[in-house]
């Protein structure tokens, strides 16, 4: 192994246990999975402690006289049958979730909303009338799926969330170590100065990384997510490109006269429009680092593009790496 | 506080706003807060003159087929039958139902659906806005406290004639003014463009980012330096602010005032418009000012408390313990909760659970030793023969006992989690990954760090309580054993066993009652005791 490799690795090493000793930094990887894991359990907890809210009977309001013509067909759908002086302002009034009554040669439904119920009262009012089109309730689709890609979503959250970290956290150990002296002190090793910004950035990546593939693995545990490694592989490259950018912009030439904001809002807003990019235009987003992330939910994509993807990280963060060094993190010109 | 005086407070406000964004700095940040402020407060989203073609399945008839496009997955599936058309969905979207009474009603359906949705009025821009620019307060916030401590002014600040509550209350003047000034200007181009209506966000918002700005202060009050400062602010206030808005709509539902008076959520909830009337303006700006006032006095305290340099905190073993249990809890227990709450088809997998639970356990035990600089013992060289021959011994008698040795039979309801607990202490039924995980990670935990800080007996208890609950008698002599063989062995012989005993357990058991699992168990903790033999080192 090179010595130049060597030193990567050790100061990966040395930064992994910097930032293991670092409270603030394990409270914000710790933070967004047990805050979700603990509200949805506290959640089920209540719901299991007091019961969910009492389902109203779906029902349809209708006149004496029309309860003989259309009760039974009602019935037969499960809709129960409420008799109602004026169903014409019934649903208005707010005495009935929908009502129905004889308009002309055919029929009136109002209703709160166009969901499966009102649905199901609208094929029976038109098979009654004879019409020439009704409506036929298609089954419920299995709920797990739907769960699962609730879970997705909320994992793809968390990790946005985590490649935000990235940024503060990029940002933050650049301006610190320089201000420690940190960065001083070690600029005499006899080692490229590069290979101090590649450990840091590798440092990063590795924490927020793992940090980011637990939380996606006690949310998967705990509700079933989809395609949680798709979420857990762009929103690892995600948060490690973003470090490598927020110690680009703070580490680089001028930056200690910029101050610290300056540098973690223009990485922030780079970071920002590189995610907006995936979301809007996730066809392109898809084949770029950061973007990915936010493109994934619109996919799976092409395999070519997650290799893309990671080839696009790579030469991110060595770009990020030899910039922090040829700068020496801030304190060169 | 003891005395605040107006031209101190804008003496302070006005350095802070030289020190922080002076010239171009504060010209760079205005436009970088415009940049994401004003598309969301003034872009107008395009909206459809004409309705959409329908997308169907199936074999849509002739009269439609010029009117709608078939695809082969689409939720509505359009057939005939009998010479009627069959629409099968689990709705039908305005424009097919358009097409439908058109093409096959002439206009004039059989039956006319007249639709009375419940009052639900969307929140205004305006709340969008507040919220982005409360996230935005991330950068300012790290450079008031911190960054007076990081650049060795906070010394000079508090030898001064200034008092602590005039340092306090100056900087919060000058970020709240500027937070305010910005938004107002983003909800004035939303007005320009008439995204956003006039209302009383003009005065709600300066009072949600004023608590907001408070906040962040009270946060960063222990913070070292501006990386400590930017953590905090920039992952507690949004959800602060969210779960605020939630609090105040869900109090709101009840008595609107209440619901206004919420600190930051009711002037956020009145910000969105949801609120209309005179009143819960006032209550959410008294709210909002009383709530500011309280976190100001909170952090001036704070201030004097830690002066210049704060003492650091460590949350201890006790937060290593209450943190590994709430993971282990949350990902093998967690799923009975929903299954009680009723939603009993939800597709949690045991497998991802137990792996979950066994590796966020051992990561915190991971994390814990690399924070203390010592890693426990795992075995001398010349041992390592008899630790795995010991730990397999007492792993094989722990898995031939039968789960229910003195038991907490527990209330039926909590059933559910029973079995999730019992499942977690075979997982090898699941899965080889599941039982690696569990095992390893339970054990760098219990052994190879709780051990150390709370002895054999403390550790036993502790692996009882988080582990088998169920359990507690075969739980505390289980722990006792493993606990044994790590003070005889190091830690690779407890590993061994517990390797064994999940990957054992079910195949070899005796029978024969409570009274043999309870002399294996015992065994199992002599077998352990035993003493290990001269030392490697002599």
């Amino acid at each position: 192994m090179s010595a130049s490799l060597r030193a990567v690795v050790v100061g990966t090493l040395a930064v992994l246990l910097r930032l293991s000793r670092e409270g603030m930094v394990l409270r914000a990887l710790a933070w967004p999975g047990l805050l979700a894991a603990v509200a949805l359990v506290g959640t089920a907890s209540v719901v299991a402690a007091f019961g969910g809210r009492e389902q109203i009977e779906p029902h349809v309001a209708l006149s004496a006289e029309e309860v003989a013509i259309m009760g039974p067909s009602l019935d037969e759908v499960g809709l129960t049958v409420r008799l109602d002086p004026d169903p014409t302002t019934a649903v208005q009034e707010g005495r009935a979730e929908r009502a129905a009554w004889r308009e002309g040669e055919g029929w009136v439904l109002s209703a709160r909303d166009a969901g499966v119920h009102s649905l199901r009262a609208e094929m029976v009012l038109r098979e009654e009338a004879g019409a020439s089109w009704r409506p036929v309730v298609a089954p419920e689709p299995p709920a797990g799926k739907a769960a699962t890609a609730q879970a997705g979503r909320m994992g793809a959250l968390v990790a946005v969330l985590f490649v935000l970290y990235g940024v503060v956290m990029g940002a933050g150990l650049a301006w610190r170590d320089r201000g420690e002296g940190v960065v001083e002190a070690s600029l005499p090793l006899p080692v490229p100065a590069w290979t101090h910004g590649a450990s840091r950035v590798l440092g990063l990546g590795i924490a927020l990384g793992g940090g980011l593939w637990l939380t996606i693995l006690l949310l998967h545990g705990l509700i079933g997510m989809e395609r949680p490694s798709a979420w857990a592989g762009h929103g690892a490259l995600g948060a490690a490109v973003s470090a490598a950018v927020g110690l680009a912009t703070t580490g680089g030439a001028g930056a200690q006269k910029k101050g610290f904001s300056a540098g973690l809002s223009r990485a922030m807003v780079l970071v920002a429009g590189l995610l907006g990019l995936g979301f809007g235009l996730p066809w392109v987003g898809a084949w770029l680092p950061v973007a990915s992330l936010a493109a994934a939910g619109a996919g799976p994509w092409s395999p070519v593009a997650d290799v893309v993807v990671v080839l696009l990280s790579a030469l991110s963060l060595a770009a990020c790496a030899g910039w922090w060094g040829r700068h020496h993190g801030g304190l060169g010109r | 506080m003891k005395r605040l005086r107006p031209s101190r407070l804008l003496s302070v406000a006005r350095r802070e706003l030289v020190r922080s964004a002076a010239g171009r700095r504060g010209w760079r940040f205005f436009a970088v807060a415009m940049f994401l402020l004003l598309p969301v407060s003034a872009l107008r989203l395009p909206s459809r003159d004409t309705p959409p073609t329908p997308v169907v399945a199936g074999e849509a008839p002739a009269a439609l087929q010029d009117a709608v496009v078939v695809q082969e997955r689409a939720p509505v599936t359009v057939g005939e039958a009998d010479g009627v058309v069959t629409v099968e969905a689990r709705g039908i979207a305005p424009a097919l139902r358009q097409v439908l009474e058109k093409r096959l009603e002439a206009g004039s359906p059989a039956v006319r659906l007249e639709l009375h949705p419940r009052g639900l009025t969307l929140p205004s821009r305006a709340l969008f806005v507040a919220l982005l620019a409360i996230s935005l307060l991330t950068g300012p916030l790290a450079e008031t406290l911190p960054g007076e401590r990081e650049g060795r002014t906070m010394e000079v600040l508090l030898s001064t004639s200034l008092s602590r509550g005039e340092i306090v209350v100056g900087k919060w003047l000058a970020w709240t003014a500027s937070a305010s000034f910005t938004a107002l200007v983003a909800g004035f181009g939303g007005m320009v463009t008439g995204a956003i209506a006039p209302g009383p966000w003009v005065v709600a918002m300066p009072a949600a980012l004023g608590v907001a700005v408070a906040l962040g202060l009270w946060l960063v009050r222990g913070a070292a330096d501006l990386v400590g400062g930017a953590a905090a602010p920039m992952r507690v206030l949004p959800v602060v602010a969210v779960v605020g808005v939630g609090v105040a709509w869900g109090l709101g539902n009840q008595a609107t005032l209440l619901g206004a008076a919420v600190p930051l959520g009711g002037a956020l909830l009145v910000a969105s418009g949801l609120v209309p009337g005179v009143l819960p303006v006032l209550a959410a700006v008294g709210g909002s000012l009383l709530a500011s006032g309280g976190l100001l006095w909170a952090t001036t305290r704070s201030l004097d408390r830690q002066g210049v340099k704060p003492r650091a905190r460590d949350g201890g073993y006790v937060g290593t313990l209450v943190l590994g249990g709430l993971g282990w809890w949350l990902a093998v227990a967690g799923p009975a909760t929903f299954v009680l709450g009723g939603a009993e088809d939800l597709p949690a997998p045991l497998d991802a659970s137990l792996v979950a639970g066994g590796v966020l356990i051992g990561a915190t035990a991971v994390v814990a030793l690399l924070r203390e600089g010592r890693m426990p013992d795992l075995c001398p060289p010349r041992r390592v023969p008899q630790a795995l021959i010991r730990g397999l011994m007492v792993g094989v008698a722990l898995s031939a006992t039968e789960l229910g040795l003195g038991s907490v039979a527990g209330p039926a309801w909590a059933l559910p989690l029973r079995v999730r607990l019992e499942l977690a202490l075979m997982p090898a039924i699941v899965g080889t990954g599941a039982a690696v995980a569990v095992a390893v990670g339970s054990e760098l935990f219990f052994r190879g760090f709780l051990h150390r800080r709370l002895g054999l007996v403390g550790t036993a208890v502790a692996w009882a309580v988080v582990v088998m609950p169920m359990d507690p008698v075969r739980g505390v002599l289980s722990g006792l054993a493993l606990g044994l063989l790590q003070q005889r062995l190091g830690l690779l012989a407890p590993l061994a066993a517990h390797l064994a005993w999940v990957f054992f357990i079910g195949k070899l058991q005796v029978g024969g009652g409570e009274w043999v699992d309870l002399a294996l168990v015992g065994l199992a903790c002599v077998l352990a005791a035993l003493r290990a033999g001269p030392k490697a080192d002599g």
